[in-house]
């Protein structure tokens, strides 16, 4: 449980950070909330020559919004700088609900947005959501900056699209057409579990139809998964109880969870059956912005 | 006594300020000069012989100071009960996490580095983890004893056969309970420093004058070579018993000639400390049509783990403790030790009566619905009452069970939510995801009884002693034998003296153990501390006020039998304007014996205890007994099987509350890790490895798991116990995961008799009943 030995370094910019990682390549890590890194580090998990700390870049941090563009959250921006932001409650309560949902108070405060996506763990808890309001990601190397979507983000456990020099530095979040949406989290207690199951979705009405729907699950396949064949159960229906309920089967169904110490696969794919429904009901019904 | 000023007030506890500031000292803040750090080399596999240690690359480290194999260490075996474990293995390992080797470095980086060095090679054996199949007559052996067997028993009360005739439905049932862990905050560990010839031992545990007997014995020295101090514990709940690794620490300390600390971290905890016995329990009950119990019959098997600690005594209360809060009259228990390729196991809160009564406060549930009655009239039918003598020979001379049932299901609304099984209403509470007609809710109730000290557990006397000093400056200074561990003992004795002696709680001093100052005690446990070190604390006190009298009575011109001590000064009862200050009155002692401390002294030894029989287990084993009835309420999701607490009413019989807002905290920390027990925790272990040695997923209940927990506190007024307290420690957490398991049934209809009680469990059985 002791952290070895590494080089800590501070970059005063971006363009330098990406120079850093550019230079050590697979030696070195980016530390930016460190509730993830720090403790695989201390269980041997991970050993980096260099650490390449986030501290200074002011840029990474923080919510804006953009007319035309949407909301911008900074990769730095802390799960509970998230849960407390107005421009997030007012227009995107289901992100700040998601966030309030991971980990406990404390690690709250250190954990990032940024790292909960870099990190790759299946049952992360921000991804679904994000996805399932098309959220894309603003990555910044040294060859410049491209954007992808946070749907396209994942590659595996652990694995991301982000090169050896390339930083997650935003999220953006495009304006949304009366879209509801929620994250529904199975975890076995209410503080400091990971989601046993977590279902994300986001519906846009129009009168009774449902115009678009989005399902993405979380912790039942190796990277956040789009629930596509439930999707289409709903896509341009009129929304009906028994409808919602054939969605919830079907998102069940195409799911791909495995046996672990929090759940058998069978029991997973009952909660994605069930949490699918409640998520989805939820979202035709309320939080539409 | 008349009107009492202090006890029975709730006062913060003296050491809070300390311990919130995080000025307290506890084992791993102590840091002597020279200090060496300790880490010891556990077992990889759960069973394998050892073949070769190699610790020559090791011992090259630079940093390193001293190496420990079992060549080095006395083969001398150790164990309370069975002696059947060394300090380091000899020649087998026996789970993964058995203690192979051991290291002394300048730091812990050193250390650990060392212990990658050691080479050792292993022949692997048959591994056995599940103890029913570990008593096949082909099983793998853990120890050379037959059919893995290290304890059995076997006794009877009445006519068993008689008992099932006379009785108008008989059920039977079979309930498993989990392997859990204590999760104090502060790791296991200890300071050892031997030097002058001497061993003086930071040792933060529940029985240090005991201990340092036996590990003198272990370690071939004399008592009066080890001084035993007790810094700040961080908890214990029973843990914190003997343990090899604070034999390694001191054989470290003694090579190096360098003072050594060994803490362990949290995952060696999860390996390779003594958790709590998992048992496996078929109860049969015969009942009456009027819900009066004719027979009890139980067959236990617990799983002992690798080596023996506590466990035999555990299993015995197992085996009948509870059957002491009914008038029972025809028993039959069977019980068996079994050993297994695992950590060993031991003392948890409650000490194998939480294990019994979740099998029995089911079996009271289960009766009562096939007769057709509420269960509280079929614990009311059969509970005990004040002056009875139960079936084992518990003389009860308080006994405030039935007021704890009555008064905690009128709390919780008993009458109006208690509904029969299966007409449980739609809930009106709409949840975030509006899913309110999936919830069910119900309630259920469950009931314990406990001791107050047992006699038999510590066999060499019952009983506490205690000696407060008093020097010119006038504070009290009590030394007792009796342990702090966070239960708040030093602020019970505190309020006690503070009581006695007409001061306040601040101006009384309480010191941490030292064996070479303190007076002999056995420690903290069997829920003791309050009742038997509370009545030699008094007595004390009362000593140390008669010698003060005498001096104060010269200063008063007075009888000092007419002396009062009230508000700090000491009066003529009934003339408070002529006082004199407590302080002159101890200096005055003081100087008149040249700067001798005046020192009153106490002990108590209670006449009506005796060793159980070691066969029948028959014999009143303790002062005092002490009673809970606990009624929950839950609401289960009926789509995924996750039960949310909704409010909790513990009720406890403590004869007299000294301190409300510490027992308050007793009952509500015994809940909470009762709750856990019942829901959330157990150590998986699968092919004899730990597969959640983390709190990630060795799920303790957060604050916000927790429902409202409500406190009724009884006072039956024990004859003996101080002021007529008994204990409240241990039985808080007992009757808890019956309580949920009974309230789970009510809700749903369903019964999970295996623990934790999970969500996935819950939605197994629901699935399973057609639902």
């Amino acid at each position: 449980m002791i952290v070895p030995q590494f080089e800590y370094l501070v970059p005063q910019s971006l363009q330098e950070a990406c120079a850093l990682l550019g230079q050590h390549g697979s030696k070195a890590k980016v530390l930016s909330g460190g509730s993830d890194l720090i403790v695989k580090m201390k269980n041997g998990l991970a050993k980096p020559d260099y650490l390449v700390s986030l501290k200074n870049l002011d840029e990474l941090k923080g919510v804006r919004y953009e007319a035309g563009t949407g909301v911008i959250i900074g990769s730095r921006t802390t799960h509970n700088q998230v849960i407390a932001n107005p421009i997030l409650r007012e227009k995107y309560p289901s992100v700040c609900a998601a966030a309030a949902t991971m980990a406990a108070y404390q690690i709250r405060n250190i954990g990032t947005i940024g790292g909960n996506l870099v990190n790759a763990v299946p049952s992360a808890d921000m991804p679904p959501i994000l996805i399932a309001l098309g959220a894309q990601a603003r990555i910044v190397g040294t060859a410049g900056e491209r954007v992808v979507r946070v749907e396209d983000f994942f590659l595996g456990p652990g694995r991301t699209v982000l090169g050896q020099d390339e930083i997650l530095a935003e999220l953006v979040i495009p304006d949304q057409a009366t879209t509801g949406s929620n994250y529904v989290k199975f975890g076995l207690r209410r503080a400091g579990a990971l989601a046993v199951v977590g279902v994300a979705s986001s519906v846009t009405m129009a009168g009774d139809v449902a115009k678009d729907v989005r399902i993405i699950l979380g912790a039942v396949a190796p990277i956040p998964m789009v629930a596509r064949e439930a999707e289409n159960v709903l896509r341009g229906k009129k929304v009906s109880d028994d409808l919602i309920q054939h969605a919830g089967k079907v998102a069940a169904v195409e799911s791909k969870p495995i046996n672990d110490i929090r759940g058998s696969a069978e029991y997973r794919r009952n909660l994605v059956d069930v949490l699918t429904r409640r998520s989805l009901k939820a979202a035709i019904e309320k939080g539409h912005v | 006594m008349s009107e009492l000023s202090v006890v029975g007030k709730s006062v913060p506890m003296i050491d809070a300020r300390e311990k919130v500031t995080g000025e307290a000292k506890y084992v791993s803040d102590v840091k002597l000069p020279g200090m060496l750090y300790g880490r010891i080399l556990r077992s990889p596999l759960p069973h394998a012989r050892i073949c070769s240690i190699d610790t020559s690359r090791a011992a090259r480290l630079p940093g390193v100071k001293a190496l420990l194999t079992a060549h080095d260490t006395p083969k001398v075996k150790f164990g309370e009960v069975i002696a059947d474990e060394f300090p380091l293995a000899v020649d087998k390992v026996r789970y993964i996490g058995d203690h192979v080797a051991a290291v002394a470095a300048v730091s812990e980086d050193v250390a650990e580095e060392a212990l990658e060095l050691i080479e050792v090679e292993y022949d692997e054996l048959p591994v056995v983890d599940d103890p029913l199949k570990a008593m096949d007559s082909d099983a793998p052996l853990v120890h050379d004893v037959e059919r893995n067997i290290a304890n059995q028993m076997s006794f009877s009360r009445g006519d068993i056969t008689q008992g099932f005739r006379e009785a108008d439905e008989i059920i039977e049932e079979y309930f498993e309970t989990s392997l859990v862990h204590q999760c104090y905050l502060e790791p296991m560990g200890s300071v050892a420093d031997y030097s002058g010839g001497r061993l003086n031992w930071y040792l933060p545990v529940h029985i240090p004058s005991v201990m340092r007997l036996t590990y003198a014995k272990t370690l071939g020295v004399s008592a009066d070579a080890i001084r035993v101090l007790s810094p700040f514990v961080g908890g214990g709940f029973g843990s914190k018993m003997e343990y090899a690794p604070h034999l390694i620490c001191a054989l470290l300390s003694k090579k190096a000639g360098r003072p050594v600390r060994i803490v362990n971290s949290r995952v060696e905890e999860f390996l390779a400390t003594m958790p709590r016995l998992p048992m496996y329990i078929t109860l049969k009950l015969g009942v009456k049509r009027d819900g009066k119990i004719t027979a009890k019959k139980t067959k236990i098997i617990a799983d002992n783990g690798a080596y023996t600690h506590y466990a035999p005594p555990i299993l015995s209360t197992a085996a009948m403790r509870a059957d002491n809060q009914f008038m029972l009259e025809n028993i039959e228990t069977e019980a068996y030790l079994v050993y297994t390729n695992k950590m060993p196991t031991s003392c948890f809160r409650g000490f194998g009566n939480p294990q019994m009564t979740f099998a029995l406060a089911q079996g009271i549930d289960i009766v009562a619905e096939r007769l057709g009655l509420d269960p509280v009239d079929v614990l009311l039918r059969n509970v005990v009452r004040k002056g009875d003598v139960t079936a084992h020979g518990w003389y009860m001379g308080s006994c405030g069970i039935d007021e704890c049932i009555q008064r905690s299901t009128e709390e919780a609304g008993w009458k109006e939510k208690r509904s029969p099984r299966g007409e449980s209403v739609t809930l009106p509470r709409i949840d975030s995801t509006g899913t309110n007609e999936d919830k069910r809710r119900g309630i259920g109730i469950a009931t314990c009884v406990h001791v107050s000290g047992n006699r038999s557990f510590i066999k060499m006397f019952e009983g506490s002693s205690a000696f407060i000093r008093v020097g010119d400056d006038g504070k009290p200074l009590l030394f007792t034998g009796e342990v702090e561990l966070g239960q708040g003992s030093r602020t019970i004795f505190a309020q006690i003296v503070a009581e006695e002696l007409g001061l306040s709680v601040d101006d009384i001093r309480v010191a941490m153990l030292d064996t070479d100052v303190s007076p002999f005690g056995l420690g903290a446990f069997a829920s003791r501390t309050t009742t038997l070190g509370g009545k030699a604390v008094v007595a004390a006190a009362r000593d140390l006020r008669a010698k003060l009298s005498v001096v104060a009575s010269d200063m008063l011109e007075a009888n000092p039998h007419d002396l009062q001590f009230a508000g700090g000064a000491v009066f003529v009862k009934g003339s408070p304007e002529r006082a004199v200050p407590f302080v002159a009155v101890a200096t005055r002692a003081v100087h008149q014996k040249s700067g001798s401390p005046v020192i009153g002294e106490g002990s108590f030894t209670p006449d009506n205890v005796v060793i159980a029989d070691p066969q029948t287990k028959f014999g009143n084993i303790s002062v005092a007994y002490s009673f809970g009835a606990h009624v929950v309420e839950v609401e289960v999701d009926t789509r995924t099987g996750k039960v949310d607490l909704i409010n909790y009413v513990a009720a406890h019989d403590t004869g007299k509350t000294i301190n409300p807002m510490a027992a308050e905290g007793q009952i509500e920390g015994g809940v909470a890790q009762g709750l856990g027990y019942a829901l959330t925790e157990e150590i998986v272990i699968q092919n004899g490895r730990v597969l959640n040695p983390t709190f990630l997923d060795y799920r303790l209940m957060t604050p916000l798991d927790l429902p409202p927990i409500r406190s009724i506190f009884v006072e039956s007024d024990d004859p003996v116990g101080p002021y007529g307290a008994k204990s409240l420690g241990e039985p808080t957490l007992i009757p808890v995961a019956a309580a949920i398991a009974n309230a789970i049934y009510n809700a749903v209809g369903v019964r999970v008799k295996s623990l934790p009680i999970t969500a996935e469990k819950v939605r197994d059985a629901l699935r399973n009943k057609g639902n």
